[in-house]
């Protein structure tokens, strides 16, 4: 049998699925393939959405009309802001989620989207003809057929779980791999490597004390992930638990550290720094006397604990073992051993900014597929990815360091390349006081319109918010306090000093880190009726004003070299002068500018000069 | 790479010719030129026709410091080598007035031209063809390659230690700072505003005083500068041969005799000195006595050491008098010169007539080389015992050395006031960011790879 759509998913994890979304939302006809429907957006690490870094994701997720973040609005069961007692600018969110509920939403999503297709089917070969993609062929014996594919696997490539001294061909824990895909890569003149990473065991809650445990509650702040999604407060039913390992968890690890595959020698490949198992904790830091555990409720209709921080895939009594010398956890029953996952991804220096991959046309490429971790990160390609698949044969969308996480993300993954997976963290992103978490809509909604993604009542919201965003700041500004007695003592209370001679305006007062919103409004007796989001973007905008210009100009420097297209049709051979290092890399990434090329690492100075000369010759 | 920033180079090799070029190119070149240069007759350089050469002097705009006389050319877009505006200053003060019109013209504004960066800009504007910019690799290339023998010569020696234990210690500031931003949950990373802003305050130290010895290290390289100084015919190129004990400089009872200053190298006690007689510069005809004074007095604020020469023959003249009064006398050893022509006792009535506060007091003959070891060790007196000390680790810098030195000074100052005025912690690490950069172009490496390897290896985080 054969099917024909315009563009086609390949896995419905947090990749696929915002991929297929964003490619319907465009008006394509597109057709999403998965393994298992009932395992579609799964969790299968812990249940949890946001933090530094993944924060910013989402939300530009969001503001680019993707689904992650109204998705964690409707399946969350605890939610907090992080980094509260740090700049304004560093605000964050994470919530927990109920893994079933957003399995559930996100499946009803998908099946409500016009021009979505959700089919169970497991895609065994690429058709590819004379470098170009033609459609995908699954075990069930059908041809799907389109111009783009997006290839969303995740873990599923010659996946092959190791627990102990036990392991299995999966693509997940009991659920099978997909090894011909990788296969037929392979015979397309794709490069595969591996890698592998670890998960936690989970615990059944009715067998933990949490008598003795520290937890934290959800936030009593109205709260949302998206920009549209109604704020609200959540039931506090849902804490998260903390405990931590001892002397006694470290010395099980290191008297059997020989049964864990990744120390005896089963497993080689690269494992993440960030998310590192227990084993690499307690052997690289044998300093530390502790590590800490978070216990994470996992849903509603579960009484699952993830015991967040215990990744490991050593042997299951060893990990009876571990689990039970925590405070909390003396008692507690695993219902699920933790395990490690090694598979293959695409190293993805073979991909253009677009994440089409550089040598098959139509072909793309986004999650973990690419070497990355982690939802957001798997999401935030997923768009990306998505909306150049729709716009094939068109100008593709492409995302720069200094518009967003993703940008940076993506520059990162095809500039460098990785030797680990992927995580995103805000030291990467060199402009963060510009990409901010609350402004994601400010820097992605024109975007979103113009390639369609997002409601024209969207739209409209947003401008709405910009035009109070301007007049909160004109109203500041023009508003003068003049220095009394009475202004002067307020700002002594605040312990800053006091007004000169001609006064100031209401804006410079914010300017002052010592002034809250609140206080200046009441300096220059104003009414406060601003919604929560406006007030925060104009005092960021205010009190950052110096570093916001400062990175202003970096990024200005930035776009210049960014400017500088490189053709795709160059030939590095053809090329007199670059060095054996800097030509070997530039062939292999094929970078679009000449900024991206300064930045792949092995590329000299003087390669660079070349290129510019080349450039203007 | 951003072409509206003006850049600043010595454009000719450095070298004992002492007459060297500082071009500037860009917007702004005519404007920076201008703040540094004053001239007899007010001459603004924006004003002028381009192509034009004018005559007067670099002043330091803050000091009021004059630093070289100087010719300055004025070429205007497009029809420069780089197609931009180009202002060139030619000094002829040795080595150190170049370095420190370079110096003032980056603080005005300008900032260091990258190696080949003129040629760069010539091909960018248009200026050359493609067979012309053929050749720009080979200068980049081999200007490249000469800083980077410099700076792996640099590598085994003090100042990299002296870069990379700085650098180490704002990594481990950043990867702290970094941390908490990236792993929230983990409080084991958390470091207290006052440890913040001490350890910064301590690395600030460090870079100044580095900064400082880096000046000393010029002088101990270059020579400590010794002036002659003294009204016309005293006798003071005569001297200057009998310090060097070789007829080098030209001796002539006409005064005038060359254009330019002379300079000269010399030892003494292995301590090297560089003596400039000012008697090679032409006074022209006509010059009023007060212009001999003004003269002095900049000869005597650019050295380390003066020595004022009075003709003992002739007798204290008003002359004599009144550069005894301009100069730095803390500085300066007063010499009574020609001795060997009069008797003891005229010899002591000039010395209440030249004023107190000498750094040393000194009679001889500079004719019969009589007294000569008394002024030497007088002179080496004022090394050893004086603010100039000969240090092992004093070290050489260049202008766009101390420039990004300078650069990381003022980020870590920004970060301390960000730190003082409660800014987040966010905010005070894009300074520290800056700063470290700057430390990080000096060793040519490039940084936010290794500050995350450093989270790594210095903390256990997890998810």
């Amino acid at each position: 049998m054969e099917k024909a759509s315009d563009v086609i998913v390949v896995g419905a994890g947090h990749a696929g699925c915002e991929a297929a979304l964003i490619s319907a939302r465009t008006g394509k006809e597109t057709t999403l393939l998965t393994i298992d429907l009932d395992k579609i957006a799964r969790m299968s690490c812990n249940p949890a959405i946001g933090g530094p870094g993944k924060s910013q994701l989402v939300r530009e997720i969001d503001a680019l009309g993707g689904e992650m973040a109204r998705n964690t609005d409707r399946a969350a069961l605890h939610m907090r802001r992080l980094n509260t007692s740090k700049g304004q600018a560093m605000q964050i969110m994470r919530a927990q989620v109920d893994r079933d509920e957003y399995r559930r939403e996100m499946k009803r999503v998908l099946e409500t989207e016009n021009n979505l297709r959700l089919t169970e089917g497991m895609v065994q070969t690429l058709i590819v003809e004379s470098d170009e993609v033609k459609g995908v062929k699954t075990r069930e014996g059908v041809s799907y057929y389109a111009p783009a594919v997006v290839l969303a696997t995740g873990t599923f490539l010659t996946g092959r779980v190791y627990l102990g001294d036990t392991s299995y061909p999966a693509g997940r824990a009991g659920e099978p791999p997909a090894r011909e895909l990788s296969t037929s890569l392979g015979d397309n003149g794709m490069t595969l490597e591996r890698m592998n990473t670890d998960t936690t065991p989970r615990v059944n809650g009715d067998t933990i004390d949490f008598s003795s445990l520290r937890s934290q509650s959800t936030t009593d702040e109205p709260f949302a992930f998206s920009y549209i999604s109604e704020k609200h407060v959540l039931e506090d039913k849902y804490p998260v638990f903390l405990t931590r390992t001892n002397e006694e968890t470290h010395e099980i690890i290191r008297d059997n550290i020989d049964r864990n595959p990744r120390y005896n020698g089963t497993v080689v490949s690269a494992h993440p720094r960030y998310c590192p198992s227990l084993e690499s904790k307690i052997i690289d830091f044998p300093d530390r006397k502790h590590h800490k555990v978070f216990l994470e409720p996992e849903g509603k209709a579960s009484k699952e604990y993830y015991l967040q921080g215990i990744y490991t895939s050593s042997p299951p009594d060893v990990q009876e073992g571990i689990v039970k010398s925590m405070e909390g956890l003396e008692d507690a029953h695993i219902e699920r051993y933790g395990y490690g996952i090694e598979y293959d991804y695409l190293p993805p220096t073979q991909l253009k900014n677009s994440l089409e991959t550089l040598k098959i046309d139509g072909l793309y490429a986004a999650g973990q597929i690419n070497g990355t971790t982690g939802y957001e990160e798997a999401a935030g390609q997923g768009i990306i990815a998505g909306i150049n698949a729709a716009r094939h044969g068109e100008e593709q969308v492409t995302l720069d360091r200094s518009q967003g996480f993703i940008g940076v993300m993506i520059d990162d993954l095809v500039t460098k390349g990785v030797d680990e997976p992927y995580r995103m963290l805000p030291s990467r992103a060199e402009y963060r006081i510009i990409l901010r978490e609350n402004n994601a809509d400010f820097r992605l909604t024109e975007i979103a319109r113009d390639v369609g993604t997002i409601s024209e009542e969207r739209y409209e919201r947003f401008r709405e918010k910009q035009r109070i965003v301007e007049s909160e700041l004109e109203r500041l500004r023009s508003t003068r306090v003049t220095p009394g007695k009475e202004v002067n003592e307020i700002l002594k209370e605040n312990d800053t000093s006091p007004l000169e001679d001609q006064g100031a305006s209401l804006y410079e007062m914010l300017k002052r880190p010592e002034l809250s919103w609140e206080t200046v409004l009441e300096l220059g007796s104003l009414n406060d009726g601003t919604p929560p989001d406006v007030k925060k973007e104009v005092e960021i905008r205010a009190k950052y004003e110096g570093y916001i210009k400062k990175q202003e100009r970096r990024i200005k420097q930035f776009r210049e070299m960014e400017e500088k297209e490189l053709p795709d049709s160059l030939d590095y051979d053809e090329l007199d002068g670059l060095s054996t290092e800097g030509k070997e890399k530039l062939k292999k990434v094929q970078p679009r500018t000449l900024g991206q090329a300064e930045r792949i690492p092995g590329v000299t100075r003087s390669d660079i000069t070349i290129l510019t000369v080349w450039l203007k010759g | 790479m951003n072409e509206e920033e003006t850049i600043a180079a010595i454009s000719t090799p450095l070298g004992k010719s002492g007459i060297g070029i500082v071009r500037l190119s860009g917007p702004e070149a005519l404007g920076i030129a201008g703040k540094l240069f004053t001239s007899p007759d007010d001459i603004d350089l924006a004003e002028v026709e381009s192509h034009t050469l004018h005559y007067g002097y670099v002043q330091d705009p803050w000091e009021e410091k004059e630093i070289d006389e100087v010719l300055v050319s004025v070429m205007k877009a497009p029809r420069t080598y780089t197609r931009e505006d180009v202002a060139e200053i030619n000094c002829h003060g040795g080595v150190v007035p170049l370095r420190e019109t370079l110096e003032l013209a980056l603080d005005a504004g300008a900032r260091p031209a990258e190696p080949g960066e003129f040629t760069k800009r010539a091909f960018l504007n248009g200026r050359l063809t493609l067979d012309q910019a053929k050749s720009v690799k080979d200068i980049i290339d081999s200007k490249t390659r000469f800083s980077l023998e410099l700076s792996l010569d640099r590598l085994e020696g003090k100042f990299s230690d002296f870069l990379s234990s700085v650098r180490e210690e704002l990594t481990a500031i950043m990867a702290r700072i970094e941390m908490m931003i990236d792993f929230p949950d983990y409080e084991e990373s958390i470091i207290s505003r006052e440890e913040l802003e001490e350890k910064l305050s301590e690395l600030e130290g460090r870079i100044e005083d580095f900064l400082a010895h880096s000046k000393d290290g010029r002088i101990l390289k270059e020579g400590h500068k010794i002036a002659v100084l003294g009204r016309p015919n005293v006798g003071k190129s005569t001297l200057l041969n009998t310090l060097l004990r070789e007829e080098r400089a030209i001796v002539s009872p006409t005064p005038g005799t060359t254009r330019d200053t002379l300079e000269e190298e010399l030892e003494i006690d292995g301590i090297p000195f560089r003596v400039t007689d000012t008697a090679g510069i032409r006074q022209t005809e006509g010059e009023i006595e007060r212009q001999g004074v003004r003269r002095a007095k900049e000869q005597g604020r650019n050295a380390d050491i003066s020595l004022l020469l009075v003709d003992v023959n002739s007798g204290v003249t008003p002359e004599d008098v009144d550069i005894a009064e301009e100069i730095d006398k803390g500085k300066t050893i007063l010499v009574l010169n020609k001795i060997d022509l009069v008797d003891n006792l005229s010899v002591q009535e000039i010395l209440p007539k030249m004023g107190s506060g000498w750094a040393g007091v000194v009679d001889l003959s500079a004719k019969e080389g009589q007294g000569l070891k008394n002024l030497e060790s007088a002179i080496t007196e004022l090394v050893w015992g004086g603010e100039v000390r000969k240090d092992e680790s004093l070290v050489l810098l260049n202008v766009q050395e101390k420039e990004l030195l300078k650069r990381a000074k003022k980020g870590l100052a920004s970060a301390r006031d960000a730190i003082k005025e409660g800014r987040s912690i966010d905010l005070v690490e894009i300074d520290i960011r800056e700063a470290r950069k700057d430390l990080g172009k000096l060793l040519g490496e490039d940084l936010s790879e290794e500050v995350l390897n450093r989270v790594f290896s210095d903390f256990c985080v997890g998810k």
